[in-house]
């Protein structure tokens, strides 16, 4: 890791002061004990802030769609594997123009101590570089090894564990179990807010001629917010787990997200965010789509 | 007065909600009508251009509002009017359903179907089958107990039926309005 | 003369509370979390070694996060009848076992809640709240009282503070005649001694001099530091909802076939919705104006106002902050500005 954030600075100074680049996004020191918070810098005497380690959790691919950051200009960016994957949906949606961004690849071990488990299940520790395929989102650099990310995941089960554990449960226990978990949101928003696919500037709950979504911190409408939520973020969700970790209540509702990214890939045989020239699941149909529960 | 007495006392029926498209299903639902065929009348037919214009909103809004059933029906695959909405709203509810039953609903109370202009008997048949499996299941009560503890008026006042969280619990200034005196008033 | 209660005590008298009709709010366990909980056993009451601070402040039991301040049902002829919800039917309540910072926060609440209309919503709430807090052993990382102006065993809105002495006892300062009123009515549960003993209060070291900050925000509006500190932030509303001094609220009408009621709910400022008018033009349209206003507000609007800054230094904002936005820091790099 060392190496690779000397590397990092470097580049990052080099892109700001070559005008490459009008702003660059990583990582900098955090406030809290084991934690970095994003790193917003404009000019390259403040590459040196920017760090590399095991707490770089946040999926800053989020301000490729906030103005504060783009109105500058071309935005240079830090992304892990993961991270890239939400800079892929938000090409294929055309919400980031390739040429405006500079992409930094960083190859990842994992993060978070202990390991976060989703990292222990990873597949693109190393992002893909400039020779990357069409189907490929190509990052600009990568720090660490470049290679071609691993052959899609064949074993649902060990990625879908927990979403299997609530199936399971009878049906009146599932109910009890998310009357509790949304009965316990507070509508911070947290969750949209640090979601690179939320980039909605008018969100659903926001609507209110007539007010479709109820913006009342009560179990109902936290249940139409969260049940609405994971819909539209079905087949578009990369699974960063971005909005789980910034629920202050701790609700766990990468749940939601990761039973829709089931279904997507069961019935639709997608997975989002890996190619920047594919068309998102629910954008797209098949004549041979599942009909069997209609009478 | 009797008469409302008497009602209270009667036996409860479903509600049932139908979003349907203007094209295939609410003519089918027209023929059934003109053919004089007889269904059950607890369903309420909502009209939209096309099933792809059905957002699942509306099928959550529909709940909320205290349907016990909801029922969405269109044109045939490659009949839809505008050519691919159909097909583009059925992979939405393939996944919707999922999640409504992944968060505990039965998805018996969510039912789809897709029925033609020229099937008015089909529209009967589906009518009676959804009424009969959701008189089966009984009204919605997770769903209602759910908007009580809200503070919603229309599930507080049949807060009782449910007891545990119908107190308005989420939203302190709603308590569960007294049946006798709500009869009172609307008497 | 000083008096002590005895951990064991403590529980005790949340058992008797809870018996005497009390709402007992403590900190408890809520799966992974530390959070102000309305508990139903004394044994839920986590002792004072297992936290340092809750999730989020009490702030909840006196100001509701979604609260119905007027309901309609309709009535004969469809004629609406409006109705105020009970406020006198709310039981006592009491707070045992929250920090200095939290008890320091009601003061501040006061001053808005009583400012130019008395809301009876929070005051009769208010009223019938007792706060029993815990001096602080130990700061936890994000602490940064002292540097609010006040301490680990500030006495600011609390009725009776505990302070750790040993032996697993508490010496009890009565600080009102609610405090007063407790300790007699339980008074079985405390003892009295000759002297106090040697408390553990946690020694907390100013991260910056507080009486710099209003003058530098006086002078530096347009200052490009707001950018540079606010570019991160997120715009949610996890610090307004965890700090005990927000108090903004949004009002929401919600009604259906048999009526309805308006709703009392918390609202943030860094949200972007939270100016925008009607014609759609929002005056504060960009995340650092929204941020800027944050920290005016609580340490130069509400102080001009209320003599009081708006900010207890309890360091939830900063560790709840999905992007670790650190005001702490900004107040020390805004104070570090000013010579």
């Amino acid at each position: 890791m060392a190496e690779a954030v000397e590397e990092l600075r470097a580049l990052a100074r080099d892109l700001l002061a070559k005008g490459t680049v009008q702003v660059f996004v990583g990582y900098g020191k955090g406030a809290s004990p084991g934690r970095t918070a994003p790193l917003i810098i404009t000019s390259a005497d403040r590459a040196a802030e920017l760090v590399w380690d095991k707490h770089c959790l946040n999926n800053l691919a989020v301000y490729l769609t906030r103005s504060e950051v783009t109105k500058r200009g071309k935005v240079g960016i830090v992304v892990k594997g993961c991270d890239a994957r939400a800079v892929t949906g938000l090409l294929q949606e055309g919400q980031v123009a390739r040429e405006n961004v500079v992409i930094v690849g960083m190859s990842c071990d994992g993060m978070g101590e202990p390991l976060l488990e989703a990292c222990g299940r990873c597949d693109v520790h190393t992002p893909a570089g400039k020779d990357a395929d069409a189907h490929h989102l190509a990052c600009d650099y990568v720090i660490g090894k470049a290679a071609v990310p691993d052959a899609q995941k064949e074993d649902e089960g060990a990625e879908y564990a927990d979403v299997a554990r609530i199936e399971a449960l009878p049906l009146a226990e599932r109910w009890a179990f998310w009357q509790e978990q949304f009965g316990r949101c507070v509508r911070c928003y947290a969750c949209r807010q640090v979601c690179p696919l939320c980039y909605c500037k008018r969100c659903a709950v926001e609507k209110n001629e007539p007010q479709w979504l109820a913006t009342s911190a009560h179990t109902a409408g936290n249940f139409a917010w969260h049940v609405i939520r994971a819909m539209h973020l079905a087949g578009r969700c990369v699974g960063c787990g971005a909005c789980e970790r910034a629920c202050p209540q701790h609700i766990p509702l990468s749940l939601l997200n990761k039973k829709m990214a089931k279904a997507v890939l069961q019935h639709f045989k997608y997975r989002a965010g890996n190619d920047p020239t594919a068309a998102p699941a629910v954008k797209t149909f098949e004549l041979s789509d599942e009909n069997d529960y209609f009478r | 007065m009797e008469k409302k007495a008497e009602t209270e006392k009667a036996v409860w029926q479903p509600k049932i909600i139908a979003f349907v498209c203007n094209w295939c299903t609410y003519a089918g639902a027209d023929l059934a009508g003109t053919s004089r065929l007889k269904y059950d009348a607890h369903i309420r037919v909502l009209r939209l251009p096309c099933t792809g214009r059905i957002d699942p909103l509306f099928i959550l809004k529909a709940f909320e509002r205290g349907a016990d059933g909801v029922l969405v029906s269109g044109c045939h695959p490659g009949d839809c009017h505008y050519n691919t909405g159909n097909y583009h709203a059925r992979r939405r509810w393939t996944l919707f359903r999922e999640l409504l039953e992944f968060v505990g609903i039965d998805l018996q109370r969510l039912q789809f179907a897709w029925v033609s202009a020229a099937e008015g008997a089909k529209w009967a048949e589906v009518v009676n089958a959804m009424v009969a499996h959701v008189r089966e299941l009984g009204p919605f009560e997770g769903y209602h107990t759910m908007l009580a503890r809200s503070g919603q008026t229309l599930w507080l006042a049949k807060a009782g039926a449910n007891g545990g969280n119908g107190s308005g619990h989420d939203v302190p200034g709603t308590q569960p309005v007294e049946r006798s005196k709500e009869k009172q008033e609307t008497e | 003369m000083a008096t002590i209660i005895t951990a064991e005590n403590l529980k005790q008298l949340a058992r008797e509370m809870l018996k005497a009709g009390y709402r007992v709010i403590a900190p408890a366990k809520q799966a992974d979390l530390v959070v102000f909980k309305a508990i139903k056993d004394a044994q839920e009451m986590l002792p004072e070694s297992e936290y340092i601070l809750p999730q989020a402040s009490f702030k909840e039991f006196v100001f509701p996060r979604c609260e119905c301040i007027l309901r309609y049902r309709f009535g004969e002829g469809g004629k609406p009848v409006f109705e105020s919800p009970n406020l006198d039917g709310e039981p006592p309540q009491a707070v045992i076992g929250c920090r200095p910072c939290d008890a320091a926060s009601l003061p501040i609440l006061d001053k808005i809640f009583g400012w130019d209309y008395v809301d009876p919503f929070y005051f009769k709430r208010r009223e019938k709240t007792a706060v029993i807090s815990v001096a602080c052993s130990r700061a936890g990382e994000g602490c940064f009282c002292t540097s609010a102006g006040y301490a680990p065993d500030s006495t600011a809105g609390s009725d009776i503070l505990l302070k750790k002495c040993a032996g697993g006892k508490y010496a009890a300062e009565v600080l009102s005649d609610k405090g007063r009123q407790l300790a007699e009515k339980f008074g079985s549960l405390f003892e009295k001694v000759e002297a106090t003993p040697p408390v553990e209060v946690a020694g907390l070291n100013p991260a910056f001099d507080v009486e710099k900050i209003k003058p530098w925000l006086d002078k530096h509006f347009d200052d490009p530091l707001w950018l540079e500190i606010a570019a991160r932030c997120m715009g949610c509303g996890t610090c307004a909802y965890g700090c005990p001094t927000c108090h903004c609220f949004d009002m929401v009408d919600e009604g259906d076939l048999a009526g309805g009621c308006r709703l009392k709910n918390w609202d943030t400022c860094s949200s972007a919705l939270f100016t925008k008018h009607g014609s759609g033009h929002n005056p504060r349209s960009s995340q650092e104006q929204r941020y800027r206003q944050r920290v005016l507000h609580k340490f130069k609007y509400y102080l001009e106002k209320f003599g009081l800054r708006a900010c207890v230094g309890c360091g939830r904002c900063t560790a709840r902050c999905p992007v670790n936005l650190d005001l702490r820091g900004v107040l020390q790099t805004i104070a570090g500005k000013q010579a």
